[in-house]
Protein backbone atom coordinates (compact mmCIF):
# COMPACT_ATOMS: atom_id res chain seq x y z
CA UNK A 1 0.00 0.00 0.00
CA UNK A 2 1.52 2.84 -1.21
CA UNK A 3 -0.55 5.53 0.56
CA UNK A 4 0.34 6.26 3.90
CA UNK A 5 -2.51 5.87 6.26
CA UNK A 6 -2.90 9.11 9.38
CA UNK A 7 -4.00 9.09 12.76
CA UNK A 8 -4.91 12.16 14.12
CA UNK A 9 -4.49 11.27 18.21
CA UNK A 10 -5.96 13.73 20.48
CA UNK A 11 -4.75 13.13 24.55
CA UNK A 12 -6.88 14.99 26.57
CA UNK A 13 -4.59 14.27 29.65
CA UNK A 14 -2.26 16.98 27.83
CA UNK A 15 -4.32 18.65 25.50
CA UNK A 16 -1.58 18.00 22.69
CA UNK A 17 -2.98 16.80 19.32
CA UNK A 18 -0.55 14.91 17.13
CA UNK A 19 -0.52 13.40 13.71
CA UNK A 20 1.51 9.92 12.67
CA UNK A 21 1.05 7.38 10.36
CA UNK A 22 -1.04 4.23 11.52
CA UNK A 23 0.68 0.81 13.07
CA UNK A 24 0.63 -2.23 11.90
CA UNK A 25 -1.51 -3.26 14.50
CA UNK A 26 -4.20 -0.41 13.84
CA UNK A 27 -3.85 -0.97 10.06
CA UNK A 28 -4.64 -4.58 10.86
CA UNK A 29 -7.91 -3.88 12.85
CA UNK A 30 -8.59 -1.67 9.99
CA UNK A 31 -8.74 -3.98 7.18
CA UNK A 32 -10.89 -6.00 9.80
CA UNK A 33 -13.20 -3.65 10.17
CA UNK A 34 -13.46 -2.68 6.32
CA UNK A 35 -13.96 -6.00 5.38
CA UNK A 36 -17.04 -6.45 7.98
CA UNK A 37 -18.36 -3.41 7.07
CA UNK A 38 -18.62 -4.43 3.28
CA UNK A 39 -19.81 -7.59 3.99
CA UNK A 40 -22.20 -6.30 6.49
CA UNK A 41 -23.70 -4.05 3.48
CA UNK A 42 -23.60 -6.24 0.68
CA UNK A 43 -26.37 -8.10 2.94
CA UNK A 44 -28.03 -4.98 3.42
CA UNK A 45 -28.27 -4.15 -0.71
CA UNK A 46 -29.04 -7.71 -1.07
CA UNK A 47 -32.29 -7.34 1.25
CA UNK A 48 -33.31 -4.12 -0.68
CA UNK A 49 -32.43 -5.61 -4.36
CA UNK A 50 -34.74 -8.51 -2.84
CA UNK A 51 -37.66 -6.76 -1.80
CA UNK A 52 -37.71 -4.75 -4.79
CA UNK A 53 -37.74 -7.55 -6.98
CA UNK A 54 -40.66 -8.93 -4.67
CA UNK A 55 -42.63 -5.30 -4.89
CA UNK A 56 -42.23 -5.58 -8.40
CA UNK A 57 -43.89 -8.86 -9.04
CA UNK A 58 -46.42 -7.94 -6.84
CA UNK A 59 -47.40 -5.07 -9.37
CA UNK A 60 -47.26 -7.27 -12.32
CA UNK A 61 -49.70 -9.09 -10.52
CA UNK A 62 -51.81 -6.21 -10.61
CA UNK A 63 -51.49 -4.77 -7.46
CA UNK A 64 -51.32 -0.79 -7.42
CA UNK A 65 -49.04 1.11 -6.26
CA UNK A 66 -50.91 2.08 -3.64
CA UNK A 67 -51.46 -1.77 -2.65
CA UNK A 68 -48.03 -2.76 -2.85
CA UNK A 69 -47.46 0.46 -0.28
CA UNK A 70 -49.91 -0.85 1.74
CA UNK A 71 -48.41 -4.37 2.72
CA UNK B 1 -14.04 26.64 56.82
CA UNK B 2 -16.66 27.65 54.74
CA UNK B 3 -17.49 31.33 53.07
CA UNK B 4 -19.17 32.98 55.37
CA UNK B 5 -22.19 34.54 52.62
CA UNK B 6 -22.84 38.14 52.78
CA UNK B 7 -21.86 41.06 55.00
CA UNK B 8 -21.83 45.17 54.32
CA UNK B 9 -19.10 46.83 55.55
CA UNK B 10 -19.03 49.89 57.22
CA UNK B 11 -17.01 53.12 56.86
CA UNK B 12 -14.36 52.96 59.77
CA UNK B 13 -14.75 49.17 60.60
CA UNK B 14 -11.79 46.96 61.12
CA UNK B 15 -11.42 44.48 58.48
CA UNK B 16 -10.28 41.65 60.38
CA UNK B 17 -8.51 38.52 58.81
CA UNK B 18 -11.74 36.37 59.28
CA UNK B 19 -13.68 38.64 57.33
CA UNK B 20 -11.11 38.78 54.68
CA UNK B 21 -10.88 34.81 54.18
CA UNK B 22 -14.32 33.86 54.84
CA UNK B 23 -16.42 36.81 53.00
CA UNK B 24 -13.95 37.46 50.29
CA UNK B 25 -11.11 35.01 49.88
CA UNK B 26 -13.37 32.22 50.14
CA UNK B 27 -16.28 33.31 48.12
CA UNK B 28 -14.47 34.73 44.87
CA UNK B 29 -13.43 32.70 41.86
CA UNK B 30 -10.05 31.45 42.16
CA UNK B 31 -7.53 31.28 39.34
CA UNK B 32 -5.21 27.86 39.40
CA UNK B 33 -3.04 27.02 36.50
CA UNK B 34 -4.01 23.12 37.12
CA UNK B 35 -5.65 20.65 39.46
CA UNK B 36 -2.78 20.24 41.36
CA UNK B 37 -1.59 23.66 42.45
CA UNK B 38 -5.51 23.93 43.31
CA UNK B 39 -5.32 20.87 45.13
CA UNK B 40 -1.95 22.05 47.11
CA UNK B 41 -3.43 25.48 48.12
CA UNK B 42 -7.21 24.51 48.81
CA UNK B 43 -6.41 20.88 50.90
CA UNK B 44 -9.64 20.99 52.55
CA UNK B 45 -11.91 22.84 50.20
CA UNK B 46 -15.57 23.99 51.60
CA UNK B 47 -18.69 23.04 50.01
CA UNK B 48 -19.88 26.06 47.10
CA UNK B 49 -15.78 26.93 46.78
CA UNK B 50 -15.08 27.73 42.94
CA UNK B 51 -11.78 28.09 41.17
CA UNK B 52 -11.11 28.63 37.41
CA UNK B 53 -8.67 26.06 36.24
CA UNK B 54 -6.55 26.37 33.41
CA UNK B 55 -4.60 23.72 31.67
CA UNK B 56 -1.11 22.91 33.47
CA UNK B 57 -1.39 19.08 34.32
CA UNK B 58 -4.27 17.22 33.26
CA UNK B 59 -6.60 19.30 32.57
CA UNK B 60 -6.83 19.99 29.17
CA UNK B 61 -9.67 22.26 28.75
CA UNK B 62 -10.22 25.47 31.18
CA UNK B 63 -13.25 24.41 33.47
CA UNK B 64 -14.98 26.89 35.89
CA UNK B 65 -15.31 24.13 38.96
CA UNK B 66 -17.55 23.96 42.45
CA UNK B 67 -16.61 22.12 45.57
CA UNK B 68 -19.98 20.23 46.18
CA UNK B 69 -18.89 18.85 49.76
CA UNK B 70 -16.94 15.92 48.00
CA UNK B 71 -15.53 16.13 45.03
CA UNK B 72 -14.45 19.71 42.00
CA UNK B 73 -17.11 19.83 39.37
CA UNK B 74 -17.68 21.83 37.02
CA UNK B 75 -21.69 23.55 37.39
CA UNK B 76 -23.37 22.99 34.34
CA UNK B 77 -24.94 19.98 32.87
CA UNK B 78 -22.65 19.16 29.80
CA UNK B 79 -18.56 19.73 30.18
CA UNK B 80 -16.63 19.67 26.83
CA UNK B 81 -14.06 17.00 27.97
CA UNK B 82 -12.29 16.68 24.08
CA UNK B 83 -12.15 18.56 20.66
CA UNK B 84 -10.04 17.73 18.12
CA UNK B 85 -10.38 18.81 14.28
CA UNK B 86 -9.07 16.82 11.51
CA UNK B 87 -7.86 16.59 8.17
CA UNK B 88 -7.47 13.78 5.68
CA UNK B 89 -6.96 11.11 8.40
CA UNK B 90 -7.93 7.32 8.85
CA UNK B 91 -8.50 7.33 12.47
CA UNK B 92 -9.59 9.70 15.10
CA UNK B 93 -8.08 8.72 18.37
CA UNK B 94 -9.41 10.89 21.71
CA UNK B 95 -7.64 9.67 24.59
CA UNK B 96 -8.21 10.00 28.28
CA UNK B 97 -11.40 11.49 27.85
CA UNK B 98 -13.47 8.75 29.88
CA UNK B 99 -13.06 9.08 33.28
CA UNK B 100 -14.98 8.47 36.30
CA UNK B 101 -16.29 11.94 36.11
CA UNK B 102 -19.42 10.89 34.06
CA UNK B 103 -21.23 7.66 33.48
CA UNK B 104 -22.40 9.06 30.29
CA UNK B 105 -21.32 10.90 27.40
CA UNK B 106 -22.49 12.97 24.42
CA UNK B 107 -20.10 13.08 21.45
CA UNK B 108 -20.75 15.38 18.12
CA UNK B 109 -18.37 14.83 14.85
CA UNK B 110 -18.90 16.03 11.67
CA UNK B 111 -16.97 14.94 8.76
CA UNK B 112 -16.79 14.84 4.94
CA UNK B 113 -14.57 12.00 2.97
CA UNK B 114 -11.66 13.68 0.67
CA UNK B 115 -12.30 10.90 -2.19
CA UNK B 116 -15.36 8.91 -1.65
CA UNK B 117 -19.05 9.22 -1.33
CA UNK B 118 -20.82 6.24 1.64
CA UNK B 119 -18.36 5.66 3.52
CA UNK B 120 -18.75 4.41 6.67
CA UNK B 121 -17.68 6.10 10.05
CA UNK B 122 -17.06 3.33 13.06
CA UNK B 123 -16.46 3.43 16.88
CA UNK B 124 -13.78 1.48 18.76
CA UNK B 125 -13.05 1.88 22.50
CA UNK B 126 -9.81 2.51 23.12
CA UNK B 127 -7.76 2.10 26.81
CA UNK B 128 -4.05 3.00 27.91
CA UNK B 129 -3.44 3.90 24.11
CA UNK B 130 -4.58 0.81 22.68
CA UNK B 131 -7.60 0.35 20.47
CA UNK B 132 -9.79 -2.73 21.52
CA UNK B 133 -10.98 -4.16 18.81
CA UNK B 134 -12.25 -7.79 19.18
CA UNK B 135 -15.76 -9.05 19.07
CA UNK B 136 -17.98 -7.47 21.58
CA UNK B 137 -19.65 -4.68 19.70
CA UNK B 138 -23.21 -5.41 19.02
CA UNK B 139 -25.09 -3.34 17.01
CA UNK B 140 -28.12 -2.17 14.98
CA UNK B 141 -28.67 0.30 12.43
CA UNK B 142 -31.41 1.52 10.00
CA UNK B 143 -30.59 3.69 6.86
CA UNK B 144 -33.14 5.03 4.82
CA UNK B 145 -32.77 7.53 1.61
CA UNK B 146 -35.88 8.75 0.31
CA UNK B 147 -37.99 5.80 0.34
CA UNK B 148 -35.65 3.00 0.77
CA UNK B 149 -34.70 1.69 4.01
CA UNK B 150 -32.15 -0.98 4.92
CA UNK B 151 -31.27 -2.33 8.64
CA UNK B 152 -28.36 -3.90 9.20
CA UNK B 153 -27.11 -5.50 12.78
CA UNK B 154 -24.71 -8.05 14.32
CA UNK B 155 -23.84 -9.44 18.08
CA UNK B 156 -20.18 -9.92 17.45
CA UNK B 157 -18.93 -7.19 15.45
CA UNK B 158 -15.64 -5.51 15.54
CA UNK B 159 -17.34 -2.02 16.01
CA UNK B 160 -20.02 0.41 16.63
CA UNK B 161 -21.64 2.20 13.16
CA UNK B 162 -21.61 5.93 14.06
CA UNK B 163 -22.32 7.82 10.92
CA UNK B 164 -21.89 7.69 7.28
CA UNK B 165 -19.68 10.58 5.19
CA UNK B 166 -19.51 11.31 1.50
CA UNK B 167 -17.58 13.92 -0.49
CA UNK B 168 -18.91 18.11 -0.45
CA UNK B 169 -20.94 18.62 2.29
CA UNK B 170 -20.34 17.32 5.44
CA UNK B 171 -21.96 15.28 8.03
CA UNK B 172 -23.45 15.36 11.35
CA UNK B 173 -23.89 12.74 14.06
CA UNK B 174 -24.69 12.79 17.80
CA UNK B 175 -24.17 9.91 20.13
CA UNK B 176 -24.43 9.14 23.30
CA UNK B 177 -21.93 6.55 25.46
CA UNK B 178 -22.84 5.35 28.46
CA UNK B 179 -20.78 3.67 30.84
CA UNK B 180 -17.53 3.77 28.67
CA UNK B 181 -15.47 4.04 31.31
CA UNK B 182 -17.29 2.02 33.95
CA UNK B 183 -16.45 -2.31 34.56
CA UNK B 184 -19.87 -2.31 32.94
CA UNK B 185 -21.42 -3.19 30.23
CA UNK B 186 -21.56 0.30 27.77
CA UNK B 187 -24.95 1.34 25.82
CA UNK B 188 -24.69 3.42 23.03
CA UNK B 189 -27.33 5.44 19.97
CA UNK B 190 -26.58 7.38 17.23
CA UNK B 191 -28.67 9.96 14.85
CA UNK B 192 -26.39 10.70 12.03
CA UNK B 193 -27.37 12.31 8.42
CA UNK B 194 -25.54 13.54 5.37
CA UNK B 195 -26.20 14.36 1.80
CA UNK B 196 -23.88 13.85 -1.06
CA UNK B 197 -23.89 16.90 -3.47
CA UNK B 198 -27.26 17.50 -5.23
CA UNK B 199 -28.21 14.10 -4.20
CA UNK B 200 -30.76 12.77 -1.57
CA UNK B 201 -30.14 13.20 2.17
CA UNK B 202 -29.26 9.94 3.81
CA UNK B 203 -30.31 9.37 7.56
CA UNK B 204 -28.47 6.86 9.61
CA UNK B 205 -29.36 5.90 13.29
CA UNK B 206 -28.90 3.14 15.83
CA UNK B 207 -27.88 1.33 18.99
CA UNK B 208 -24.83 -0.72 20.26
CA UNK B 209 -24.13 -2.41 23.51
CA UNK B 210 -20.31 -3.95 24.40
CA UNK B 211 -20.86 -6.56 27.40
CA UNK B 212 -17.15 -6.87 27.70
CA UNK B 213 -17.50 -4.93 31.36
CA UNK B 214 -14.29 -3.09 31.15
CA UNK B 215 -13.46 0.86 32.15
CA UNK B 216 -12.13 2.06 28.60
CA UNK B 217 -10.65 5.58 28.33
CA UNK B 218 -10.28 6.53 25.14
CA UNK B 219 -12.02 6.31 21.88
CA UNK B 220 -11.48 6.17 18.03
CA UNK B 221 -13.59 7.00 14.86
CA UNK B 222 -12.64 5.11 11.88
CA UNK B 223 -13.34 6.18 8.11
CA UNK B 224 -14.09 2.55 7.29
CA UNK B 225 -13.51 2.49 3.60
CA UNK B 226 -12.17 4.36 0.76
CA UNK B 227 -10.84 7.51 0.80
CA UNK B 228 -9.74 9.79 4.46
CA UNK B 229 -12.11 12.02 6.59
CA UNK B 230 -12.18 15.65 7.65
CA UNK B 231 -14.12 17.48 9.85
CA UNK B 232 -14.50 17.91 13.90
CA UNK B 233 -15.24 15.61 16.72
CA UNK B 234 -16.47 16.78 20.51
CA UNK B 235 -16.48 14.87 23.43
CA UNK B 236 -19.12 16.44 26.34
CA UNK B 237 -19.33 14.57 29.73
CA UNK B 238 -22.66 14.75 30.92
CA UNK B 239 -23.19 15.62 34.53
CA UNK B 240 -24.45 12.52 37.10
CA UNK B 241 -26.12 15.19 39.79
Amino acid sequence: MSETLKAVVFDAATGETIERPLTADEIANWEVMQAEAEAEKAEADAKVAARESALAKLAALGLTADEVAAL
Amino acid sequence: MAGAGKKTFTAGEILTASDTNTYLMEQTVMYFAGTAARASAIPTPSTGMTSYIGTTGTASIPQIETYTGSAWQTPYGMTLVGTVNFTSATSVVLDNVFTSAYDSYYIVHSARNNSANDVGIAFQFRSAGSTIAGTAYQRNAIQSYLTVISATGTNGGAFWNCGIASQVNFSQTTMTVTNPAKALSKAMEFHAAHSQAGATLDTYYGFGSNITNTAYDGMVLVCNGAGTITGTVRVYGLRNS
